[in-house]
């Protein structure tokens, strides 16, 4: 018993060493569930506090360029706008009465701005300064102007945590824009520009610089929202799918301003789903 | 004491914030992401009570974990570091030449300081970039990143050595 307690005590360390490690690899493991705890992260208030504060102090060396995007997309909207104007005009007369809940009207977006966000990890993470007090859930799409972002993951009521396309945690649905076949879009940990598409078999006609847009099938983005354009292809010997280089529509080295996608009847949707196959 | 005590609260705030609010957002050349705090783990006196130096190295990594949104693998690379730390001394130092010294480019030496740093440093990132990656597909990519933070954040944390012996 002596010897025991002499033992313990002499081996202190190694085992508080080992019991710390113990905790560090159930922290890891237990991360890698999709939904983290919200205290352990950086939606957490304080750390949110922090970042966005320090996020207000460095905008303004950004707002050149913001300002253009926005301008850019402002006309692009606009050009959009009377262009419907017009469709609208020239249904009047001999107007039928549509659908008025076609599939992409069912989206609403909320404006959010990154506070945080990282590109050179193995997975990376973007913290938004947006959280449930303005609606934002978990597994909401997030896109900016110029195409898809990520996905929710952690929400608190201020803040929340977006899973990029930078993060092997995240996969989305993709359909080729010639040939409208469907694939996942995954990313291998090389390089924030280039993701790479999944599971399009060879017979599919692909071409370069084609666009790859987001499916539609899970209710988390908007049908037709650009992913990224096909860089280059290849045909591997091994299996019968393209390998295929797609350069990444948006540039997450300076993200600043997103909108999260808020489907309507996400809940019907998913409840209709879980129906079919109990 | 508290003077001390209260030093090295600020050196292990101001590390950590300088870590999450600047070097972490920093991206030269596409993955350099040198991890500077850990100058705190190896600036800790060597005949420093163990049990803390390992408590006080898992509390700074859970500390960067939380900010970078990479639970434990931080947490994990400053344990072991603080662990294996003392082991590291006595095998390249002869047994007891530092008793009670903190280990500096002053007490240890230029070159000494610098064979101690980056065997630690190394070690840091190795555990830290493949607990990233959690498996070895990209293997040498991985560890071609491991020596160039290495070499930058060694190269770091010189130069706040060289400020500090001013």
């Amino acid at each position: 018993m002596e010897n025991l307690l002499r033992f313990l005590i002499k081996s202190s360390s190694f085992l508080l060493f080992l019991l710390l490690e113990i905790v560090s690899i159930s922290l890891i493991v237990s991360h890698n569930n999709y939904h983290q705890s919200v205290f352990l992260s950086s939606a957490n208030v304080v750390i949110g506090n922090i970042y966005e504060t320090v996020n207000e102090a460095t905008a303004y060396f950004d707002l050149n360029r913001e300002n253009a995007l926005l301008s850019r997309e402002n006309n692009a909207l606009k050009n959009k706008n009377s262009y419907l104007l017009k469709k609208l005009a020239d249904l009047k007369p001999n107007a039928i009465k549509t659908d008025s809940t076609s599939a992409n009207s069912q989206f609403k977006y909320i404006e959010a701005k990154v506070i945080n966000s990282s590109v050179n990890k193995q997975q990376n993470y973007i913290t938004l300064n947006r959280g449930s007090l303005s609606g934002i859930k978990p597994d909401m799409g997030v896109i900016n102007a110029k195409g898809v972002v990520g996905i929710v993951s952690t929400v608190s009521k201020n803040f929340s945590v977006v899973i990029p396309i930078l993060n092997p945690r995240a996969k989305i649905s993709c359909r080729l824009d010639s040939s409208k076949y469907f694939g996942s879009l995954v990313w291998e940990g090389k390089s924030p520009s280039y993701g790479s598409l999944e599971e399009i078999p060879h017979h599919v006609k692909i071409f370069k610089n084609e666009a790859i847009r987001t499916s539609g099938f899970s209710a988390i983005f908007p049908e037709g929202i650009l992913v990224g354009t096909i860089r280059n292809f290849d045909t591997s010997e091994s299996n019968s799918f393209y390998d295929i280089k797609v350069k990444l529509a948006v540039n997450f080295q300076n993200l600043s301003y997103v909108n999260v996608v808020y489907f309507e009847n996400k809940k019907e949707l998913t409840e209709i789903e879980k129906s079919l196959n109990p | 004491m508290i003077e001390s005590l209260l030093k090295n609260a600020m050196l292990f705030i101001l590390l950590v914030a300088l870590q999450v609010l600047f070097l972490n957002n920093i991206d030269f050349l596409g993955f350099i992401n040198p991890y500077v705090y850990i100058w705190f783990i190896l600036s800790m006196p060597v005949a420093m009570n163990r049990n803390s130096a390992i408590i006080i190295a898992f509390l700074l990594g859970l500390t960067i974990d939380v900010f970078s949104n990479t639970m434990g693998i931080h947490s994990f690379s400053c344990v072991l570091i603080a662990f294996l730390r003392n082991y590291w001394i006595n095998a390249l130092f002869l047994r007891n030449d530092f008793e009670l010294i903190v280990p500096s480019i002053k007490s240890f030496g230029f070159a000494n300081y610098i064979k101690y740093a980056l065997g630690i440093i190394f070690l840091h990132h190795f555990c830290l970039f493949f607990l990233e990656a959690l498996s070895f597909d990209n293997f040498w990519l991985i560890l071609l990143r491991v020596l160039y933070n290495s070499i930058v954040t060694l190269l770091l944390i010189l130069g706040f050595e060289l400020i500090k012996t001013k």
